[in-house]
């Protein structure tokens, strides 16, 4: 993972809350496929799948790493300039008085060493606290240059939501976070050496510069500043031995600003050229070990931690966890991607059946094997007023519609009761049935269909749902002589 | 794969075969009526994992003529050996005809090569005109299994079962209204008992739909939890020149305040249902939600029916405190003799003392020190006006109810079969809700998190989120176990 890819991931796993968890499980899945890689690695190819399927939308990671890169950019420049201009201004020499030392080593190796020492304390103490300062600042400023530098108001809210979320989500990543502002330091620190370096080769190679020594204190003698200078160059003395100053050039440099002049040539006298010029080796060689090199060492550590982080983050919280589960297990679709068909017209309401005068006799038809039974004849006497002229069976089993003759059957009746249970769906053939009863009947005699719930219970009257669901259904037949009716339960 | 394995779901018009079909393909799109006739074509529901087809469910129009299209083949029998034959010349030979439309749609399929799902309603007695409907189907020769589905309040399984096994190799009671996850998938996994050779396309389709089932629940977790973060941190904040305006203001504060809270949560909810495959809003209302869902989020029977009784409020805030003064004890090596344990003890219960019984939020004027404060008086010296803020919601209580509120509405959807349409009974009971059956130390743990979150309220730290995240979703796990999980020890 880089940088760029975590703060990319950030940026998605927020937009991706509002969507529908089905809609990202099926785009996801499809953006990544084969097999099952290492949590980072996923990732990153997810991302790289979601910025060419989605070019328009915001992916801040680029934007921020070439925001990093211009910074660093910019502060390596920024410590060009100053070391180059440091370094001018301290070997300032005008043939006056010859360049004190003394201001160099201060300038370019003491502040340096202090420095560092700092810098190792920094990574001491605890790593939150290292940005805090910076944090706070850049939290403060942000909102207003998210609003501000973004002028359509969407983007501009997205990069607020952005800096909100990264610090709500920053104990994943804070360890990166004092590396990251190491390593720009780092780069300032660096150019700054190198420009002090380049500047000192300047000043050597096109002018001529006269070095020297002085002291106030009687005991700091010739023998001890060269002391001090040799134990400066004992790390790279080894390598350079031309970089270490001699003795002869220690007790040849040192100068008086009383007599105006070095304190072995006396006053008056003129400095011996190539001792006053020799300090210079000395002074680009602890420029490069006590300045540039140390910056150089932290520059790649900083570097090296970075990616290490980055490549070791465990990604293992709830949310990036669910997106790895969405990423990595399959992607299950189990409804139909047909439309359902138009659902059928409701039909009229049909009419309620006429009461019957004294002496009418009816034919009773029991409909799919529906148990028959005095009781079952009884409710119907009761229901409807008539004499029972005859039981018949109709859409058993054993039914032979063919051979039916209903014309006969139904001789000398003067209505038709169908008894059904509420349950069984009126479906075509009870339709056909009554068609058929209705023929050989006339278009006049009384046809009643009665509903039962349990026949076997003896004529329980059915829900009135059902009642309602064959009163629908029948009413397709649009017979003006039709009624139903729950069994035992006239309405 | 070269054929896709397909189950023809088979019946009478009205014995619930759409209602299987939708509890199987989580579709709640299939249209299931008391009407004849309402499912007039055959559908499709494949199973899909990454795009393949596993195994396809295919929804057919009811036999509405068994006996008379029995009697036309018997006419006709010649041979056992022909009779598949004479089945599809049924079909041909009424093709484009008014005759047998139904049962030309359903058969077409088996004749195909899917295999048999007869359905039967166990709820109503067996009658003999059945047996001409397993007859033809019989007389497909393709491998069948019947399953007793229940619509009624009647019990006649045991009957459809003496005669079902007798044309049946397989015969399953299957609730399609009911059901659960678990015994879905046992259903499925059934289905490799029909033809050996699929054994391998259902067995992933299973494994499938179990993973899918995982992280439905996460992801209802995740969404109850981010509920819960946003609903518990909301805060809402107004310039106003001075008290005058603000009494004018508070009122339309306030309200928007508590409508912001309700939004998120019927958001939330929306959510989960869309989780869980519930497309339709055909919730709204009535049938998903329970009595309690419908009351409002801060209605006074809410509060007393869901969340935490007043003592276990107490003792969860007094805990969660405690643990925080204990974290300083330790860090003292215990040279404060306990004080830090009893002190942020006695502040935890104070607080939650202090906060109980406050269902609706008031707005405040911002002032205060800290950080919040100096940037408080830098926006009244920008602004000229004093800010008021509204904010996060003070009752301890209230995390607790949005939560069992939450949980209640998960359950009933992970619950819901797709076939459902009926209302949900509320549960009995003196409290209704989840939450006061949680264990002591599962209430101390989200009390804890709670706090937290009310505390940093602009950018609630990940940890915090992660772990109420992981709080919430053992407890989703309780409600909607799957296969291969322990159960649950203390099911909510």
């Amino acid at each position: 993972m880089t940088l760029a890819d975590l703060i990319d991931l950030e940026a998605q796993l927020a937009r991706d809350r509002e969507a529908e968890p089905g809609a990202l499980e099926a785009r996801d899945r499809s953006l990544v496929t084969g097999a099952p890689a290492e949590r980072g690695a996923l990732l990153g190819r997810w991302l790289a799948a979601l910025r060419e399927q989605e070019p328009g939308r915001l992916f801040p990671g680029r934007a921020v790493a070439a925001a990093l890169s211009g910074l660093r950019a910019a502060l390596a420049i920024v410590g060009l300039a100053l070391g180059w201009a440091a370094v001018t201004a301290v070997l300032r020499y005008t043939g006056g008085h010859p360049v004190n030392v003394w201001d160099f080593l201060l300038a370019f190796v003491g502040v340096q060493l202090l420095l560092l020492l700092l810098l190792v304390a920094s990574l001491l103490a605890p790593a939150a606290a290292a940005g805090a300062p910076l944090r706070a600042l850049f939290g403060a400023i942000y909102p207003h240059l998210a609003a501000r530098g973004l002028a359509g108001g969407e983007r501009a809210e997205e990069w607020r939501a952005l800096w909100h979320r990264l610090r709500a989500r920053r104990s994943l990543y804070h360890r990166a976070e004092p590396w990251v502002l190491l390593g720009l330091a780092q780069a300032f620190g660096v150019a700054f050496n190198l420009g002090a370096l380049l500047g000192l080769v300047r000043l050597v190679v096109f002018s001529d510069v006269a070095f020297s020594w002085s002291t106030t204190l009687l005991e700091l003698d010739a023998a001890h500043f060269d002391a001090l200078v040799g134990l400066l160059a004992a790390p790279f003395g080894w390598a350079l031995p031309d970089a270490v100053p001699s003795l002869a050039l220690v007790e040849a440099t040192r100068y008086s600003r009383l007599e105006g002049a070095y304190l072995l040539s006396g006053a008056g006298r003129a400095a011996r050229p190539e001792l006053v010029g020799g300090w210079w080796p000395f002074l680009a060689a602890s420029l490069a070990f006590y300045g540039l090199l140390p910056r150089l060492l932290a520059l790649g550590l900083a570097r090296l931690r970075v990616s290490r982080i980055l490549a070791r983050l465990p990604l293992d919280d709830v949310e990036v966890s669910r997106l790895v589960r969405r990423l990595s297990e399959p992607h299950v679709e189990t409804a139909s991607a047909e439309p359902e068909a138009p659902a059928p017209p409701e039909p009229p309401p049909p009419r309620p059946a006429e009461e019957a005068p004294p002496g009418t006799r009816c034919a009773i038809v029991l409909w799919r094997d529906l148990p028959p039974g005095p009781a079952i004849e009884a409710a119907v006497r009761r229901q409807t007023g008539c004499e029972v002229a005859g039981v018949h069976a109709a859409g058993g089993l054993d039914f032979d519609e063919g051979a039916c003759d209903w014309a006969s059957r139904l001789d000398g009746t003067d209505r038709v009761a169908v008894v059904a249970e509420g349950w069984e769906a009126p479906d075509r053939s009870v339709l056909r049935l009554l068609r058929e009863l209705r023929s050989a009947a006339g278009p006049r005699r009384h046809l009643r269909v009665l509903l039962v719930d349990a026949a076997d219970a003896g004529g329980r009257p059915p829900p009135e749902a059902q009642v309602r669901v064959w009163r629908e259904a029948l009413a397709r037949l649009e017979d003006p002589y039709l009624a139903v009716e729950p069994l035992g339960g006239r309405p | 794969m070269s054929e896709v394995p397909r189950f023809a779901v088979v019946g009478r018009v009205n014995k619930g075969k759409s209602s299987i079909v939708a509890t199987l393909a989580e579709d709640d799109s299939v249209r299931i009526d008391p009407r004849p006739g309402t499912t007039t074509e055959v559908r499709e529901y494949p199973v899909r994992v990454d795009g393949r087809t596993l195994f396809a469910l295919v929804d057919t129009p009811g036999f509405e003529d068994a006996p008379r299209a029995l009697a036309w083949l018997r006419a006709r029998e010649r041979s056992a050996a022909e009779r598949p034959a004479l089945v599809a010349e049924l079909v041909a030979a009424h093709r484009g005809t008014s005759d047998f439309v139904d049962e030309q749609r359903l058969l077409a399929p088996v004749l195909a090569g899917a295999s048999v799902l007869y359905v039967v309603d166990g709820t109503r007695p067996f009658r003999r005109n059945y047996e001409a409907e397993m007859e033809i189907l019989r007389w497909t020769g393709r491998p069948g299994m019947a399953l007793v589905n229940r619509i009624g309040d009647g019990d006649h399984a045991a009957e459809w079962h003496r005669a079902l096994d007798q044309y049946f190799k397989i015969v399953r009671d299957f609730d399609a209204f009911s059901v659960g996850f678990e015994e879905r998938l046992r259903l499925l996994e059934s289905f490799r008992e029909l033809r050996p050779e699929w054994r391998a396309p259902i067995d992933e389709a299973v494994g499938a739909l179990v993973g899918q089932r995982r992280r439905r629940r996460g992801e209802a977790a995740a969404e109850i939890a981010g509920l819960l973060a946003d609903e518990v941190t909301h805060v809402e904040e107004i310039a106003a020149a001075g008290e005058g305006e603000l009494d004018v203001q508070q009122d339309r504060l306030e309200r928007s305040f508590h409508e912001a809270l309700r939004k998120r949560e019927e958001q939330a909810r929306r959510r989960v249902e869309g989780l869980y495959a519930h497309r339709e809003a055909r919730f709204e209302g009535t049938s998903l939600e329970r009595p309690t869902f419908r009351r409002d989020l801060f209605a006074e029977e809410t509060w007393k029916l869901l969340g935490l009784a007043p003592g276990q409020l107490l003792a969860a805030s007094a805990a969660a405190g405690a643990a925080v003064g204990g974290t300083v004890d330790a860090m003292v090596g215990g040279a404060s003799f306990l004080a830090g344990t009893l002190l942020g003890g006695a502040l935890g219960g104070a607080t939650a003392l202090y906060g109980i019984g406050r269902r609706h939020a008031r707005a405040r004027r911002v002032r205060g020190g800290g950080a919040a404060g100096l940037l408080a008086s830098a926006k009244r010296t920008w602004s000229g006006a004093p800010r008021y803020r509204i904010g996060p919601h003070a009752d301890p209580n209230f995390p607790w109810v949005l939560l069992d509120r939450a949980l209640l509405h998960c359950d009933a959807v992970a619950r819901r079969t797709h076939a459902r349409r009926g209302v949900i009974p509320l549960e009995g009971g003196e409290r209704a809700g989840v939450v006061s059956r949680l264990a002591r130390g599962e209430r101390r743990e989200l009390e804890a998190i709670f706090r937290r979150l009310r505390r940093d309220p602009d950018d609630p730290p990940r940890e915090v989120l992660g772990a109420l995240e992981r709080a919430v979703g053992r407890l989703v796990e309780r409600l909607d176990p799957v296969p291969g999980e322990p159960p649950g020890a203390a099911s909510p």
